[in-house]
């Protein structure tokens, strides 16, 4: 359950991140268009004010051009009346290229009023034709010029530098329409990145309650883990436990001293209470059974020190004793074991006392392959001690 | 517990940032939002004489001005050419309505005069079109310039078609006859008569040899607004009005005596008395060129009888009336007649149609109006002088506009005149000026009708 809650925080994480990324992606296409927008604007406006000052400019020299040919300034008169063809394929160049440009149709309504003026210039003028000239009726020319093409030629250049002046204006209009396009679209993307705050701090907390929830989790599982630890402890102490005594019992052994037969030395030796049968016989199991709890007690409190106590079945224990403890010690021990399992024991108010008969085993490395062969050589060291009367100890013969 | 923090305050710092970077990628798009050329959203007051079609033209061309120019126009017209009354009230309206500028075309030249200082005071631009005030210092005029078309390159305009279609008709220029002059009574009249006889008699002239003494420009325009003035209705620039009473007339014969003539004639007089007194003095010496002095003199004084110039009139009826009688039953040896505004021209058209004289009186006009454009067609008129009332209202605003932008303007822009006949009325130009709402102009829906030039 933890996990699935975490697995929906990250996805959650995921698609805002994705979204994100989708919207930047989108703000960069839109400020990219806005951006070429304007470029392209602000090309088409220079290249129509370049096209219309050049129109205007070389009207203007055709104007300065007539009149000083009416007045006779030029050396060579029919040079500049030839240029006159040239500036007017200028302005018809301009004039298309002006034309050219996706303008709106204010500026053209403009514009068109100049051309239709710049053309009636053009044919008033051509009208007069080199006639006035060559017959050197300048002073006609002039006055022709003056009163009829001069005025014609500066209301068109004011009709001109209007459509500038239209063209500006339309140009900044629609900057203005993209600068309000650029702010609409900050505004945009300043509530989507808040929206996008928003669902981080949302999945954000969700997350850390999934995760507060998942550590709760977590602990009780290490509780219900120790509780089951503790019990698996137990049922394994049970099972190398004597119940009765409380000693180690011939699992434990096995556990305790396999890995040592191959290589170490010890000393070990083992008891039995001789003839106990005729307790269980003459008093009961039940007695038999405190009064082994009783020996058992005696050897804990004598020989725990010194060795590792097991009951390895009903009235045999089988002490390992501690490394420090030479053969010699070993041998002493053992004596004393038996002397403190021969004493008598106050069994529900009854003295008993039974004789006990053991063997002891230095043991070297290699004497045995497993602790079943040990165990046969000791059991039988201490049968044949048995045999021979008990309330003897026998010690393993090396072999 | 910690690390949790530091999670977290990595995470703020990182969305942040990336907020940031979207904002500032969003604003990379944002530059060049204003400039030159933006508009400026200013007001403009348009006032013009009267209510008649030229202003309306001169109106749209206005509106259009402030439409492109990005200028709020508030146009307003008096009720007659003589009511400077009402133009005083509006001046203070827009006065109180924080105009940036006034293009005005003024119906008196000096009792605006107030008011336009108070304007002028406040910060105010002045823009005159068609005619202009007289301003009390001329150091320091009121107006910052003057937008109009010149009455006497109008007459100019006329004589010099006239002597262009008498030789396209196959006729000499030294043959015309006498030529009828059917002037107005409005101010304009007399530059556009003068530039009219003055051209026509020279170019007559030139076909008999003989020549005539330059005008002096300086005392005709000092001479023409005394008449003006003199006349109490308008000035030398032209105000339009065919019902206006006064006004100089041309000729001996004329009431009123027109300062601006006399000028002109005062110095052919004076060529007279100097050619006398020279040839009395050199008689002896010079006697064969006393005789062809006397001669050329006799032709010179030939030409000059041979303009004959009616009453002044104000109606097209007085106008047809003071036609029927110069040209009697069978045209009276006219050749060519003249009329000086928009009555007298259809009243020459009448009289020619109604005499049955059509081809054989070469009649040219000033102004047009539907009437005259059919007469034109028809033939009956050779053709007609025209101003350009919407370029006069355009530039007028685009002035104002550059003035309040701080721009220097020239002090005088003539916007010409044109002559439109029968053979060039389709020209682009012309159906422009006849009908300029023709260029797609959306300010005014108020001018289907030709008009230019009705002043």
């Amino acid at each position: 359950m933890a996990k699935k809650n975490n697995k929906g925080a990250s996805s959650g994480y995921v698609f805002a991140a994705i979204l994100v990324a989708i919207i930047y992606v989108l703000n960069t296409i839109l400020v990219w268009n806005i951006y070429s927008n304007n470029m392209e604007l602000n090309n088409m406006t220079s290249t129509a004010n370049r096209a219309i000052n050049q129109i205007n400019g070389e009207l203007q020299k055709v104007s300065t051009n007539s009149i000083g040919l009416a007045a006779n300034l030029y050396d060579n008169p029919l040079e500049i009346v030839a240029d006159t063809e040239r500036i007017y394929a200028n302005i018809e160049t301009n004039e298309k290229l002006f034309e050219s440009l996706d303008l709106p149709e204010s500026v053209m309504t403009r514009y068109n009023y100049a051309k239709s003026m710049i053309a009636t210039f053009r044919t008033r003028l051509e009208s007069l034709g080199t006639n006035q000239l060559e017959s050197g009726d300048g002073a006609t020319m002039t006055e022709t010029l003056k009163q009829d093409l001069y005025p014609l030629q500066i209301t068109a250049s004011q009709m001109l530098t209007s459509t500038i002046s239209i063209v500006n204006a339309e140009t900044n209009k629609l900057l203005r329409r993209n600068a309000m396009r650029a702010y609409i679209l900050m505004g945009l993307m300043a509530v989507i990145a808040l929206l996008s705050e928003l669902a981080i701090w949302f999945f954000a907390r969700r997350a850390k309650k999934a995760r507060a929830e998942l550590e709760e989790r977590e602990m009780r599982l290490a509780e219900v883990d120790a509780k089951l630890k503790n019990t698996r402890q137990k049922a394994s102490d049970l099972a190398v436990t004597n119940v009765l005594t409380g000693m180690k019992n011939r699992y434990a052994l096995d556990n305790d001293i396999s890995e040592r037969l191959e290589s170490g030395r010890f000393q070990i030796a083992v008891f039995d209470m001789d003839n106990f049968r005729s307790i269980n016989d003459t008093y009961g199991y039940d007695f038999g059974d405190e009064y082994l709890a009783a020996v058992a007690e005696k050897l804990k409190e004598e020989f725990g020190d010194v060795a590792e106590i097991y009951n390895i079945t009903g009235n045999e224990f089988c002490f390992v004793f501690n490394k420090n403890i030479s053969e010699s010690q070993a041998s002493g021990i053992a004596q004393n074991i038996q002397r403190v399992m021969s004493s008598p024991y106050e069994v529900l108010n009854l003295n008993v006392q039974l004789p006990c008969s053991g063997a002891v085993y230095h043991y070297l490395p290699g004497d045995c392959l497993n602790v079943n062969s040990l165990l046969v050589k000791l059991d039988t060291a201490m049968r044949n001690a048995k045999m021979n009367g008990g309330n003897m100890i026998n010690n393993v013969m090396n072999m | 517990m910690n690390r949790n923090k530091k999670n977290g305050v990595f995470r703020t710092v990182a969305a942040c940032t990336l907020s940031a970077a979207m904002l500032l990628s969003g604003g990379c798009g944002s530059q060049g939002g204003s400039g030159k050329g933006g508009r400026p959203g200013g007001k403009i007051a348009v006032i013009t004489k009267q209510p008649i079609a030229f202003w309306d033209d001169v109106k749209l061309g206005a509106m259009d001005a402030g439409n492109e120019l990005g200028y709020q126009i508030i146009y307003n017209v008096a009720e007659g050419d003589n009511d400077y009354a009402s133009q005083v009230d509006y001046i203070k309206q827009a006065i109180n309505a924080k105009v940036d500028a006034i293009v005005i075309a003024p119906n008196s030249q000096t009792d605006l005069n107030d008011s336009l200082q108070s304007a002028v005071d406040k910060g105010i631009k002045i823009i005159a079109i068609n005619s202009n005030v007289q301003s009390p210092d001329q150091n320091n005029p009121l107006t910052l310039s003057l937008i109009n078309s010149s009455d006497f390159d109008g007459g100019v305009t006329a004589a010099r078609n006239v002597v262009k279609g008498w030789r396209e008709k196959g006729y000499d220029v030294a043959d015309i006859q006498k030529i009828g002059i059917i002037g107005s009574t409005a101010s304009t009249s007399d530059m556009r008569i003068l530039g009219f006889t003055d051209t026509l008699k020279r170019a007559i002239g030139k076909t008999r040899n003989v020549e005539f003494e330059e005008l002096n420009m300086m005392a005709i325009i000092m001479g023409g607004a005394a008449a003006a003035m003199g006349g109490g209705s308008g000035d030398w620039g032209g105000a339009p009005d065919d019902s206006a009473a006064d006004g100089a007339a041309f000729g001996a014969d004329a009431g009123g005596d027109a300062a601006a003539y006399a000028a002109a004639n005062s110095a052919d007089a004076d060529t007279e008395q100097n050619t006398e007194e020279l040839t009395a003095a050199e008689q002896e010496l010079l006697a064969k060129q006393k005789e062809k002095e006397a001669a050329d003199e006799r032709i010179r004084q030939g030409i000059m009888m041979s303009f004959v110039q009616s009453e002044p009139v104000s109606k097209r009826k007085e106008a047809k009336e003071q036609a029927m009688k110069l040209l009697g039953s069978d045209g009276n040896g006219f050749s060519v007649l003249f009329g000086t505004n928009t009555n007298a021209t259809l009243g020459i058209g009448d009289a020619i149609n109604e005499l049955g004289l059509s081809g054989k009186v070469f009649a040219v006009g000033f102004n047009t109006d539907d009437e005259i454009i059919s007469y034109i067609k028809n033939g009956v008129l050779y053709g007609t002088v025209v101003q350009n009332p919407y370029v006069i209202g355009y530039v007028g605003v685009k002035f104002a506009a550059s003035a309040v932008q701080g721009e220097q303007l020239t002090n005088h822009l003539n916007t010409g005149v044109s002559f439109v006949k029968a053979d060039n009325m389709n020209d682009d130009f012309i159906k422009l000026i006849l009908n300029p709402s023709s260029n797609g102009s959306s300010a005014n829906d108020s001018s289907g009708s030709s008009s230019a030039g009705k002043n």
